[in-house]
């Protein structure tokens, strides 16, 4: 192709204004770039996200021989930009514990012994087979997006069952509401560039310094480089979080529903609302009684009226934030030259009213127009890699379909079966259990309601997370009609007591995709080989699919009879997945995530094809082609100068709106007290949570010996005057009990975090020491997420129980 | 977006007025203070100070009174606090003095033995998980604010005659975001440190190997990333973690000599830019 010098100049020239305008615009062309590379010590580098948090960095593995024996931050990343934090650069180090699970092990007469795979499938093929009605599965949002899809189709479309729930329900489905009662639409309009514009950023109950170090440090380091950013940390204890705060806001566990309420009334009682914008883009709403999702619309009045009670002074006598902290924070929201953005994660989430503190801590950004611009951001933040991607939007929860589609809906239900070729009604309609219901059903004899006799845990520990685990979990023991099925990497609290263990692939071993906290969808590919016999999880799934089609099982066809995860080659011939020789034949990941990608439109999440991805350091949700055939991700979801879906010259549009008129929702949730408050028997708060150096419940970090090492044990932070008033010195061990469980920890005082007087804070990453035996079972009514923030403990030395002792079988979460 | 214009705090206004009554305050009473002081210094405590001082015969912490007769000690270099003989208590003894070592030369143009390179090399691998890890530190870490490490790790120094690492990278806020301790958290827990060849296979890519030269006497190729290691002296000066060490610390611009190789460096190649091209205008 010929082309003169002028016509160079002209194109050079366009191409020049294309990219000024593009990035004006916030759309950014995708971040492409071949991504492997081998360096002269012969170490092959390719890209992938990191295995454990949902902040999502990139990481290059260096590969020689086989194993992984490197890892750089990815400096092509914008979401890490090269940096990593301690359990990232050590994440090669999780694949090569000595423990590993290499081959299937089955329960027989209490002791596990090694079995075939051909029979391991067989065995849970038959199980399902016997009662498909009472099978559930249970995975996370470590899944990746394949494999949740996966096991979703295969419950859903296959057995016409919708038992399926991630550990996810524990950890972000308050955002979930939250963010559905308010936009009608799922997942931060906001992203990470927030970070970088804010003036302001307030923590809500929330530590990143220690949880999302990366996203922190973006923060932080700007105001090394002498930027003004204004931090401030609302929360319950000291933390790391706090030392780097301009402010720092104590309240009482649970009233962070008034600070919010407070927020609000002072905004419309100082008349410095947004009226504009409140007026263009936003109703009000309230709840109903009992609590639902979507409320009940209010009049403006009747939202201020509901909001009087809310004084400085009141919220000051309820949460112990001065009201003059209360007035400050209004009066930063009242100014409209500064940018706002607000971060959460577990202490809003996990909540008894955590749908309520979702919809208030947006409603003040919406009231005061604090949205919608780079730094003005509600944003909620994720643990897991992929709880956005592969819970949230391939949607395995109870009673969710892929790409934000209801159960209960019947026109989703078509959707649904169309794109899956399957018969009319071969969904069900009722949802299925959610989290905490499901394993109370479990762990409930058969004879007595318990209606789920088998379940399959891929990705995640729930012996270990879930709360309340006497009576949620190991109460399982003994059942002896109830199957538990676990894939697994290394021996966990939840493989003690299971029936049959499956070892499984993870991470680089296999192919996969993630979706992160800020809508970016990310592709890696498979680098080295599993150990032993360790396989794909999504393998397992349509291996069990496959022998129910071959035992006749009428929901593994589809309309034309075919199996219903048919993968053909690029000549059109159908590849035998589900034999483990056959899987890498094709890219089972591209076919299923392309098949998956059609459920993205409805709710506008268009996801990049899959070839798109694999040259990208992730690409961020809508993902929309141009003319000129190139796609460009929006950072800025529902304003016009970046998001293609909002109407030109709408400034900002909701487009999925509740009351379906393009705007979000304003709430008011009336503050309630938590349904367990210390008293005389129990005096004590307990709070629980992460560490830096570990990730949830340590399966992976705890076998790296560097992590390991620098935090080794759990142990109960206590507050200084506390500890001396029950004798208890540094390293002392100490008894923390509440009326469900008790376990022995050391103490440590004066240590990362301080908690104030009356509360206790212990880490959940120590199997060892199972705080999840003391929590509370209790839930949002309304996203059904449990409360690990909060209930009653007292602690004592160890060998001196205090005089009193509770009443046997009080236990408030009995009344789920 | 730009910054306001304006203090984004609006109480900041505030602030600098109770800052410069409280400054006001502050100067006034250590103005006092400090004519007060000169008063109250007679000739006896001048004499006393000089006993305390630093003394070359090498007095043992032991051999030292306290202070305890209201006399202000001399105040010391912090890198030298550990050595000085001014101490709490009596009985108090230092472990740490037991390993005094004869301070290096500071700038040495010898090659090391290859017995201390070894050593060295062993050292270096033991703290990290492979080449280009963070290292972990060999120290408990009891205060993490970054104005703590920098106390030590902000410029090359020794204490008690052990060189103490200088950071190898711009500042970055949250030092313990990426450098744990290998001895547990803090100090007061007693941990037993797990071995970090125990429990787990992973094998790193253990040192980065030699760079390589064009021709003999040609300086080498860096053969490691620079991110991160954007201090070159901080593992490769005269005290540095590496047993490599520059014959030449006087030359202070390393990369004028030694390339560094775009792909170890992430460099985006031309192929990353290639297709972000419009194609050309149609005719």
């Amino acid at each position: 192709m010929a082309i003169n010098r002028r016509e160079f100049l002209l194109s050079s020239a366009m191409a020049a204004a294309t990219a000024v305008v593009a990035r004006r615009a916030g759309a950014r062309p995708a971040e492409t770039s071949p991504t492997a590379v081998t360096t002269a010590d012969g170490i092959r580098w390719d890209k992938a996200p990191c295995r454990f948090c949902g902040t999502g960095c990139h990481v290059r593995v260096g590969v020689r021989d086989g194993r992984v024996v490197a890892i750089q931050g990815e400096r092509l990343a914008e979401v890490n930009k090269g940096l990593l934090c301690v359990k990232g650069y050590h994440v090669g180090g999780i694949l090569y514990g000595r423990d590993r699970l290499t081959q299937p092990l089955l329960r027989r007469n209490g002791n596990l012994e090694p079995i075939s795979w051909e029979s391991a499938i067989d065995i849970i093929a038959r199980r399902i087979m016997e009662k498909p009605e009472s099978f559930a599965i249970y995975g996370s949002g470590q899944w990746t997006i394949p494999e949740g899809y996966a096991a979703q189709k295969f419950i859903k479309g296959g057995l016409s069952n919708n038992h399926i729930e991630p550990n996810a329900r524990l950890c972000m489905a308050s955002a979930v509401t939250g963010f559905l009662s308010t936009y009608g639409v799922d997942e931060p309009a906001g992203c990470y560039d927030d970070l970088d514009n804010a003036d302001v950023v307030i923590m809500w109950g929330n530590n990143p310094a220690e949880m999302h170090p990366v996203l922190f440090s973006r923060i932080i380091d700007r105001v090394a480089r002498g930027e003004k950013v204004m931090l401030i940390d609302i929360g319950t204890r000291r933390t790391r979080t706090t030392e780097f705060c301009d402010e720092y806001l104590q309240f009482r566990p649970q009233t962070d529903l008034a600070i919010a309420n407070g927020i609000a009334h002072l905004l419309i009682k100082n008349d410095t609302w947004d009226k504009e914008f409140v007026s263009k883009y936003c109703n009000f709403r309230t709840d109903n009684d009992p609590l639902d999702l979507f409320g009940r619309p209010c009049s403006f009045e009747e939202y201020k009226k509901l909001l009087e009670p809310y004084t400085p002074e009141h919220v000051e006598k309820l949460s112990g934030v001065p009201a003059e902290k209360i007035r400050m924070l209004a009066d930063l929201f009242g100014r409209r030259d500064l940018r706002i953005t607000s971060l959460w994660c577990m202490g809003m989430n996990q909540h008894t009213r955590g749908t309520a503190i979702n919809r208030l801590v947006h409603g003040i950004h919406l009231l005061s127009g604090h949205f919608g611009r780079p730094g003005d951001a509600p944003t909620s933040l994720t643990g897991q890699p992929s709880a956005c991607g592969t819970a949230r939007e391939v949607g395995t929860l109870a009673h969710l379909l892929p790409g934000g589609r209801l159960v209960a809906k019947e026109a989703h239900r078509r959707d649904a079966e169309r794109i899956w070729n399957l018969p009319e009604g071969r969904i069900n309609p009722r949802p299925g259990y959610h989290t905490v219901l499901l394993w109370n059903k479990f762990c409930t004899p058969t004879a007595e309601g318990g209606d789920i006799s088998t379940v399959w845990v891929q990705v995640t520990n729930p012996g270990q997370s879930l709360p309340d685990l006497h009576r949620l979990f190991q109460s399982k023991k003994g059942l002896e009609d109830k199957f538990l099925i676990v894939s697994e990497v290394y021996p966990t609290a939840t493989t003690e007591i299971a029936d049959l263990i499956l070892p499984a692939a993870m991470w680089v071993e296999k192919n996969g995709i993630f979706g992160n906290s800020e809508r970016r969808t990310q592709q890696w590919f498979k680098m080295v080989n599993p150990p032993g016999d360790a396989r794909d999880d999504a393998w397992m799934t349509i291996a069990v699919a496959r022998r129910l089609f071959e035992l006749g099982h009428p929901g593994m066809r589809d309309k034309d009879g075919n199996f219903i995860f048919t993968v053909r080659d690029e000549n059109g011939r159908e590849v035998p997945i589900w034999e483990w020789e056959h899987y890498y034949d094709v890219n089972v990941d591209r076919a299923l995530y392309e098949e998956y990608r059609q459920f993205s439109r409805l709710k506008h999440k268009d996801l990049a094809p899959y070839d798109e991805l694999v040259k990208a350091r992730g690409l961020r949700w809508p993902v929309v082609q141009h003319e000129d055939g190139t796609w460009h991700e929006t950072p800025f979801r529902f304003s016009e100068f970046s998001d293609p879906y909002v109407k030109k010259g709408a400034g900002i549009q909701f487009y999925h709106s509740v009351t379906k008129d393009d705007r979000a929702l304003i709430w008011f949730c009336a503050y309630e007290p938590p349904p367990e408050q210390p008293d005389a028997d129990f005096p004590l708060w307990l709070c629980t949570g992460r560490v830096l150096e570990h990730w949830h419940t340590g399966t992976m970090t705890m076998r790296v010996p560097q992590l390991r090492n620098a935090m080794p044990n759990a142990y109960v932070e206590m507050n200084l005057a506390d500890a001396a008033a029950l004798g208890l010195k540094n390293g002392d061990i100490a008894v923390v009990e509440s009326r469900r469980g008790r376990i022995e920890l050391p103490v440590w005082l004066d240590g990362r975090g301080k908690p104030p007087p009356g509360s206790v804070f212990v880490p959940f990453f120590d199997e060892r020491l199972l705080i999840n035996e003391v929590t509370l079972g209790e839930t949002c009514p309304i996203s059904k997420e449990p409360d690990y923030k909060k209930c009653a403990v007292r602690v004592y030395p160890k060998g001196r129980p205090p005089a009193r002792q509770p009443a046997i079988g009080d236990r408030p979460a009995d009344r789920i | 977006m730009s910054a306001p214009s304006s203090s984004p705090v609006p109480g900041r206004r505030r602030g600098i007025q109770a800052a410069a009554i409280a400054s006001a305050i502050a100067l006034t009473v250590g103005a006092s203070g400090f004519f007060m002081g000169l008063r109250a210094t007679s000739k006896s405590t001048l004499e006393r100070r000089q006993a305390h001082s630093l003394d070359a015969s090498g007095a043992t912490p032991a051999e030292t009174p306290p202070a305890d007769d209201g006399s202000a000690p001399v105040a010391v270099e912090y890198a030298r606090l550990r050595e000085t003989p001014i101490r709490p208590n009596t009985d108090w003894v230092n472990d740490l003095s037991r390993l005094a070592a004869p301070e290096p030369a500071r700038v040495s143009f010898t090659r090391l033995s290859e017995e201390e390179q070894a050593q060295i090399r062993q050292r270096r691998v033991s703290r990290r998980q492979y080449d280009g890890a963070p290292p972990v530190s060999p120290h408990p870490i009891d205060q993490a604010t970054p104005a703590a490490c920098l106390q030590c790790h902000g410029r090359p120094t020794f204490i008690s005659g052990i060189a103490v690492p200088q950071m190898s990278h711009q500042m970055h806020a949250n030092c313990i975001q990426c450098h744990v301790s290998g001895v547990g958290p803090t100090s007061t827990w007693r941990s037993r440190p797990v071995s970090l060849a125990d429990g787990n296979r992973f094998t790193g890519k253990p040192l980065p190997g030699y760079g390589e030269r064009a021709y003999p006497g040609a300086p080498p190729v860096i053969p490691h990333t620079t991110w991160m290691r954007e201090n070159c002296m901080s593992c490769h000066g005269p005290t540095g973690t590496s047993a490599l060490r520059t014959t030449h610390p006087e030359r202070a611009n390393c990369l004028q000599c030694h390339a560094t190789q775009a792909t170890a460096d992430q460099r985006p190649s031309l192929a990353d830019f290639s297709n972000r091209v419009p194609p050309p205008l149609p005719r």
